[in-house]
């Protein structure tokens, strides 16, 4: 797989940065491990414009202190990134090819937004 | 049809479950023609060999944890969702060496999906050293 909108380096420093050890890690395993075919069912694989996308919106967000975000990849072949806020509700963006969900549980939000918009939408809400 | 007195199994493979926090993608039943297992054709402790056999894909996909919920409450789940209520099924789909496969084919949004997940028994296999 290539990622030819990112350098390598500074996103896996950034992902660092932002996910912790553990975050960056699964991180890396979805990127190594399921950029192919995988799974026995519909299961795509892992979408550069969905790494990319992440990327993008990490250099803009930052999740409470106390927040661990969490990584998981969707079927859809899309990275999800999670945390609770601190009052334990669900935050959740879904990273698409094209466009991506918002869900925040806290301020009932649950929206699709496109990518380009993505960045500018999640500085406003984190 | 399922009825509503039966319950379901849905597989968490490791794709969906980050063990470090103890937490399940709020994708897992998101969208539609989500695959489950009926725990009245298969009782759970065999459910984990089938989910074996059927969902999981090493290396890449394991199976961490099996979810399990009653029908009549999936329902219910789906009729109080106001955001975006929805009339929950649950479809016998049996395939060859898989029985008791069934699936939801409603669309299920990640709102309605993350209800679904707050109202799941969580379960690991017994004897096993994951955490």
């Amino acid at each position: 797989m290539r990622y030819p909108e990112s350098g390598m380096v500074d996103d896996e420093a950034l992902a660092l940065e932002k996910l912790g050890v553990k975050g960056w890690g699964r991180l890396e395993h979805f990127k190594l491990c399921y950029a192919g075919g995988w799974g026995r069912g519909p299961q795509k694989p892992l979408s550069p414009r969905s790494y990319n996308a992440l990327i993008r919106s990490l250099s803009v967000i930052q999740p409470p202190a106390t927040a661990h975000p969490s990584v998981f990849l969707t079927d859809a072949g899309f990275l999800e990134l999670a945390w609770k806020d601190e009052n334990g509700k669900a935050v959740q963006i879904e990273f698409g090819s094209r466009e991506s969900e918002v869900y925040d549980e806290g301020r009932g939000i649950e929206m699709a937004v496109p990518n380009e918009n993505l960045p500018d939408l999640l500085k406003t809400l984190f | 049809m399922v009825p509503p007195e039966e319950d379901i199994a849905r597989a968490i493979c490791s794709n969906h479950w980050d063990a470090e926090n103890n937490l399940i993608s709020g994708s897992l039943f998101k969208g539609s023609g989500t695959s489950v297992s009926r725990l009245a054709v298969t009782p759970l402790p065999d459910t984990w060999d089938l989910f074996r056999q059927n969902v999981e894909s090493p290396p890449e996909r394991i199976l961490m944890r099996i979810g399990t919920i009653n029908v009549g409450e999936l329902q219910e789940i789906g009729r109080k969702y106001l955001t975006s209520i929805t009339e929950i099924t649950v479809e016998p789909r049996p395939e060859p060496g898989y029985e008791s496969h069934a699936e939801i084919p409603q669309k299920i949004t990640r709102g309605l999906s993350n209800e679904i997940i707050k109202a799941l028994n969580v379960h690991i296999e017994a004897g096993s050293s994951t955490s």
